[in-house]
């Protein structure tokens, strides 16, 4: 005899799958639960509208919530919406009066009739909160309240039916609504404002039956609905860590900087390319996926830096546009690490890159909202691990300030994060500023140890020789071994 | 070629008030499919919203609309007697009116495709559908 197999319907919504361990499970007794205007709403009529058909038919009561024309009306806005499936697969109900005379026995009765009655196997309550709102004016509140939520989860069950309470709830922790024990899945949405933006936040609080992915993940709603974007652990969901021989090494396209490095970049590792405004790092980032589109590796760029106007260079533009290289562009300043990884992650595997560039970390960091970039080094350390573990060799840029006094690497501590560092600085020469680099690390790899000069020519860096007659270079002001 | 949906439907209740009077019905088997099938999507106070509004605006064509006082009874039944008020003509005519208004206001609230969906789901078990379109 077989144990019972518990099917999971996929609900439509990007990313929601992925929390829920591949679906929503059918026959379930669902708590969709959140602040106001979190998009508990939208979500559910999102999943309606994609799991709704004339073999699953879905019924929305509306309580005295959100009043049944305006949800009517701005539900529409979303493509998801298909006026099409109304009354062949989907119907809307309204409960209001029924609740208002505070018989339990009869609004149970009345959605019983009404499942039963449409052959629905999806129901959604909305607003659930109002119906415990009601209990509570009544003379037996709580234990009413009790009663009937557990005869709905038992006769829903009994008709076959996967059901959503709609509910607007503060936190999970300050409820102690019969609902919450009843419930085989409870989703949390949650919005929060930090510094004027506005983030929003989901989680699958609880999900009998199997496992689901933990803790807080990001959302966004646009004008397809929600998307989600499940938050990047190191190590989960992207499949066995790619690995390297390390002899397997990739050319940034200029030869000497290979050299530098010991042979080129070893595959597979994040380099950090630091040096103050106008010292050639996104010319290194350029020539680096130049060279990836010349030995056939596709390439990726994050580009933070700029509007996308005067995103990038012809060189640039011409890898786009024979499709050798793509481009994520930001333009907003409220992004959440996961919500780029998950475009950078859809882009890698659909060009089958090898190669990305972060242009530059300063850049990233001003494009999350205010509240992520308290973890930014955290947020970092994710998308870096997530992006090697996919296989690609990260170059990713940073802007320091030109300080003559300390060596810096990054102005962000964030340096131990990369497998390999290259520093380009100014020094003060015979009256000229001149250019120097030098390969600061390489993890687990031999590699050059001098300053060299370079020059920027018809936009490619060229490294000339080394400044090892020079002491003091690092002071900005050298001088020659042996002069005062 | 097919007609703009608009005028589909301006046609659907047309036909659909000239069927009932063909049969010796009246039109106010139309109103109650209409307040069966929306107010159990909106609320029977949604419907009765929205029937006192357009009873308001088709007033000063027909002043003996004006006459709200349907708190004790609703809307829908205060519309019956004030119907069943006036001859078999004038009745028609200023129900067919008061469609076209209460369709038109309900697709500004929730749009052409969904009003249309409410209205053919209403009327789809009154057979009004085969009834050839009036005479122009």
């Amino acid at each position: 005899m077989n144990k019972v197999t518990i099917r999971l319907l996929p609900t439509g919504v990007p990313g929601l799958d992925d929390l829920l361990g591949g679906g929503v499970p059918e026959f379930s007794f669902n708590l969709l639960a959140g602040t106001p205007g979190s998009g508990k709403t939208t979500m559910a009529h999102q999943m309606m509208f994609s799991l709704a058909s004339p073999a699953r038919r879905a019924i929305f009561f509306t309580v005295l919530g959100e009043p049944a024309l305006k949800m009517l009306r701005y539900q529409q806005q979303f493509p998801f919406f298909d006026p099409e499936k109304i009354d062949d697969s989907i119907r809307f109900v309204n409960l209001s009066a029924d609740l208002l005379d505070g018989n339990f026995d009869a609004v149970l009765a009345r959605i019983t009739e009404e499942v039963r009655a449409f052959g629905a196997s999806l129901v959604f309550v909305d607003s659930f909160r109002s119906v415990m709102q009601t209990a509570r004016s009544l003379d037996d509140g709580p234990a009413g309240l009790q009663h009937f939520v557990q005869q709905l989860g038992m006769q829903m069950t009994g008709w076959l039916a996967t059901t959503f309470l709609i509910g607007e709830y503060l936190a999970p922790e300050e409820e102690s609504s019969p609902v919450f024990t009843v419930a085989d899945g409870i989703i949390w949405l949650s919005q929060l404002v930090h510094r004027d933006a506005l983030v929003r936040k989901i989680q699958v609080v609880k999900l009998r039956g199997h496992a689901q992915r933990l803790g807080m993940h990001t959302f966004r709603i646009d004008d397809q609905g929600l998307r989600i974007f499940p938050r990047a652990m190191v190590g989960q969901g992207l499949g066995a860590p790619v690995r390297f021989k390390p002899t397997q090494r990739l050319s940034l396209g200029v030869p000497a900087i290979d050299s530098m490095l010991g042979g080129g970049l070893p595959a597979g590792y994040s380099m950090l390319v630091v040096g103050p405004s106008g010292s050639g790092k996104t010319v290194l980032a350029t020539q680096f996926l130049e060279e990836g589109a010349r030995v056939g590796e596709p390439g990726i760029i994050a580009a933070f830096e700029k509007s996308p106007n005067q995103l990038m260079s012809q060189r640039l533009d011409a890898l786009v546009e024979n499709g050798s290289a793509g481009v994520i562009n930001t333009r907003t300043l409220d992004l959440s690490l996961d919500e780029v990884l998950h475009d950078l992650i859809e882009m890698i595997i659909r060009m089958k890159a090898k190669r990305v560039v972060i242009d530059s970390l300063s850049g990233f960091e001003m494009a999350l909202a205010s509240v992520f970039r308290e973890d930014f080094r955290e947020s970092l350390y994710r998308l870096v691990a997530s992006l090697t573990q996919l296989g690609v060799t990260v170059l990713m840029t940073a802007e320091t300030e030109d300080r003559y006094t300390d060596l810096r690497f990054s102005t962000y501590g964030n340096a131990f994060l990369a497998d390999a560092i290259l520093m380009q600085r100014y020094i003060e020469l015979h009256g000229r500023l001149r250019r120097v680099l030098s390969v600061v690390k390489v993890r687990a790899s031999a590699h050059s140890d001098h300053l060299h000069f370079y020059d920027i020519h018809d936009g490619d860096i060229h490294v000339g020789d080394t400044l090892e007659h020079y002491e003091g270079i690092l002071t900005g002001q050298p001088r020659l071994h042996g002069r005062g | 070629m097919t007609a703009p949906i608009n005028l589909q439907r301006h046609a659907l209740i047309e036909r659909a008030v000239l069927a009932l009077a063909r049969r010796g019905e009246s039109s106010v088997v139309l109103w109650k499919s209409i307040a069966a099938a929306l107010g159990k999507i909106i609320g029977d106070q949604g419907f009765d919203s929205l029937l006192v509004r357009c009873m308001h605006e088709l007033a000063p064509r027909h002043p003996w609309l004006a006459d709200a006082q349907y708190a004790d009874t609703g809307a829908l039944t205060h519309l019956s007697t004030l119907l069943a008020s006036r001859d078999i003509q004038e009745s028609e005519h200023a129900s067919a009116a008061l469609l076209h208004i209460f369709a038109d206001t309900l697709i500004l609230l929730v749009g052409e495709l969904v009003t249309n969906r409410i209205f053919l789901s209403a009327w789809k078990t009154l057979a009004v559908e085969d009834v050839p379109e009036p005479s122009k």
